[in-house]
């Protein structure tokens, strides 16, 4: 009885997900196109994305995925390959048929052709925070629809027609609720709302990183407070894992207040819900 | 001089604007180390521990897609000898690996650093602390074990995160001390030749490893390793370890960590009573931001005659990198990280070393060290 139960601990399989995402908006949309799949994200959407271990448990989840969905453009590139290689799973590596980068089809921003490190953490494949971009995201849904059928999972047509035209209107009713933020001026803590605010026409006068992914000098940020009281910066854009110590400091000198954005909805909550909240706050706090 | 000319040809390969070139990653690091003691030392002992300042280690590394089953890894290393006042040049790692060739399998064809343990697996540059535990220099070498064969890794079945690594090399190397000499004389360097003297055998290992998920954030990794070996005078030497890391990250850096390891070696020598010796280390950093980091470890290492008074070890007579260590031998060691940024970082440690017998005599004495790690191009990430 011993050895038979230690056998089923060592060998026998598990329930695993079919499919795996590193972003929890992936797994929500997986989820809309086709209820049916067991799906599961590395991350719940709480953590930086740029800086995750390669942790075990994403390897063996990883190992007996049909489907890997990743964000692409080097936003997993510090923890994901070696996930991917340890898992010992031919076919969510690059080059494998159920390798699916979400950021195919994404209209990029922000690619560099000539850069080094001395320009930060930046990703000269173009910025890769595209997720609380509503525009992007429908190519996204088009792309992982795409990697569903290309591996044999495949996905509701009507579901993805409905998920496409709830974007839509979300997408109308926020240009309406944004649209007097034209006229004003913002900043971002790090350059990961370039897209959302280009869906908007929003416009961002700097940022409080002096260069992507590393923490601001307290001269740069005396700095940048007073070009943004220059300016009259309406509100400063940050996400959950922005350091509060220097946002606070921020305002402190400049008496500018800050959202800080739940970029990815925690345990593949309903995206669209989480993403409205975050512009109910916006909204809130520009004071319209 | 080598180096240069090595240097030389390889920038050349890396400027070279061949489309097949562009697909081989590079990358080359540096560890550059300054330490000293309080250590009395006379003229003979000048030499004895690492003193000055000095590039311990500089690595240059390929790695490249052979094709659609096989990647290529090729590891240059210099090494800064002080004891031998010479520099080294050796090859770390050429090996071919795949991930593609056997479902939830790695395997590693050639030569690596051996998969068993914590340390072991990691190179030197990437380790949490400056200076190997004692118990590590004195089983394992001071960068670890290297050598030329296979290894074998298998995901287990089942949602329990189970591991198992086996590996069989050719014995020929096993660990590195203060020196390289790669004479086959050398005392410092346990080379095998034994193809000649008949007493060889090959060097096996296995390690099982398990992974406890607390968060996406936070877990906790064990193992359990076992290598087994014979060296060329017919000594077989037997080891067992056991290692765990838990690390908790907090958004951009690791808030909490925890290293352990243990190891007991066996020797059984031809005819001879067999010898246990043992160590340990446990390690904890707790981050205070992004950049900086405070770290404590404890180690202990209990030599193979702690029951025999009058009997003079193997390791008092060679020392362990300098050492001799006494049946009370401990130490306890505070650092402070700077994490410059994820490419480059600054180490300040401060050892306190107790039993350690010098010029016949039981002494303590403190040793620091300040360190500057760095790479350049694209380093692999890394694992767990």
């Amino acid at each position: 009885m011993f050895i038979k139960s230690l056998f089923f601990i060592l060998f026998a399989h598990g329930v695993f997900a079919q499919v795996v995402t590193t972003l929890p908006e992936f797994a929500w949309i997986v989820k809309e196109l086709n209820p049916k799949l067991d799906v599961k994200s590395f991350l719940n959407g709480n953590e930086d994305p740029h800086f995750v271990d390669a942790s075990p448990s994403f390897v063996f989840k990883a190992a007996r995925a049909k489907l890997l969905i990743k964000n692409g453009m080097q936003l997993e590139m510090g923890w994901l390959p070696p996930v991917t290689e340890q898992s010992g799973n031919a076919d969510v590596q690059i080059g494998g048929k159920g390798h699916c980068d979400a950021s195919s089809k994404v209209n990029k921003i922000g690619i560099i052709e000539n850069y080094d490190r001395s320009m930060g953490d930046v990703h000269p494949v173009g910025n890769p925070h595209y997720s609380l971009s509503l525009v992007e995201m429908k190519s996204v849904i088009e792309t992982i629809s795409r990697c569903l059928k290309k591996v044999g999972l495949g996905f509701i047509e009507e579901n993805q027609t409905n998920l496409l035209k709830r974007f839509d209107e979300v997408l109308a009713k926020t240009k309406e609720q944004l649209a007097p933020l034209k006229q004003k001026k913002f900043m971002v803590y790090h350059i990961e709302f370039n897209y959302f605010m280009r869906d908007f026409g929003l416009k961002s006068v700097g940022s409080l990183e002096e260069v992507p992914g590393v923490l601001p000098s307290a001269i740069y940020l005396a700095k940048t407070a007073k070009k943004a009281m220059d300016e009259n910066v309406a509100l400063v854009f940050a996400s959950n894992v922005s350091p509060d110590r220097y946002l606070e400091k921020f305002k402190d000198i400049s008496s500018i207040k800050y959202v800080k954005a739940q970029v990815h909805p925690l345990n593949q909550d309903d995206f669209l819900k989480h993403y409205q909240l975050f512009v109910n706050e916006v909204v809130k706090n520009v004071g319209l | 001089m080598r180096i240069i000319l090595i240097l030389s040809i390889l920038s050349s390969l890396a400027f070279a604007q061949n489309n097949n070139l562009q697909l081989i990653n590079w990358f080359a690091g540096a560890d550059i180390v300054a330490s000293g003691d309080n250590l009395e030392k006379g003229d003979e002992d000048e030499n004895f521990l690492n003193d000055g300042m000095f590039v311990r280690e500089f690595e240059i590394s390929a790695m490249s897609q052979i094709d659609q089953t096989w990647q290529g890894i090729l590891t240059l290393a210099y090494h800064h000898e002080i004891q031998k006042e010479e520099e080294h040049l050796e090859v770390h790692e050429a090996f071919l690996f795949s991930s593609k060739l056997l479902p939830m399998a790695n395997v590693k064809i050639g030569k690596f650093f051996l998969g068993f343990g914590r340390l072991n697996r990691f190179h030197r540059h990437d380790w949490i602390f400056t200076e190997a535990p004692l118990v590590q220099k004195s089983f394992f070498g001071n960068e670890g074990v290297k050598d030329t064969g296979f290894e074998y890794t298998r995901l287990l079945g089942g949602d329990m995160n189970w591991k198992l690594a086996v590996g069989l090399t050719s014995g020929a190397e096993f660990k590195h001390l203060g020196g390289h000499d790669h004479e086959e004389e050398s005392g410092e360097e346990e080379h095998n030749h034994g193809a000649e003297l008949g007493a060889w055998e090959p060097t096996r290992y296995l390690r099982a490893s398990n992974f406890i998920e607390i968060s996406s954030l936070e877990g906790i990794e064990s193992g359990f390793s076992y290598v087994e070996r014979r060296d060329n005078e017919g000594t077989r030497e037997s080891f067992a370890g056991v290692d765990l890391v838990y690390k908790k990250r907090v958004n951009q850096y690791i808030d909490q960590m925890i290293q352990f390891e243990f190891w007991q070696r066996r020797s059984d020598e031809m005819g001879e009573e067999a010898k246990v010796d043992q160590g340990a280390y446990i390690y904890y950093e707790k981050g205070i931001n992004r950049h900086h980091g405070l770290g404590i470890r404890f180690e202990y290492y209990l030599p193979e005659n702690h029951d025999h008074e009058e009997g003079a070890t193997e390791h008092e007579h060679e020392g362990i990198d300098g050492l001799n260590p006494l049946s009370n031998y401990h130490a306890i060691s505070l650092a402070y990280n700077y994490y410059n940024s994820e490419f480059m970082r600054t180490r300040f440690t401060l050892e306190h070393h107790n039993g350690v017998e010098f010029d016949e005599e039981e002494k303590s004495f403190q040793r620091a060290h300040l360190q500057f790690v760095f790479n350049i191009g694209a380093h692999p990430a890394h694992v767990y």
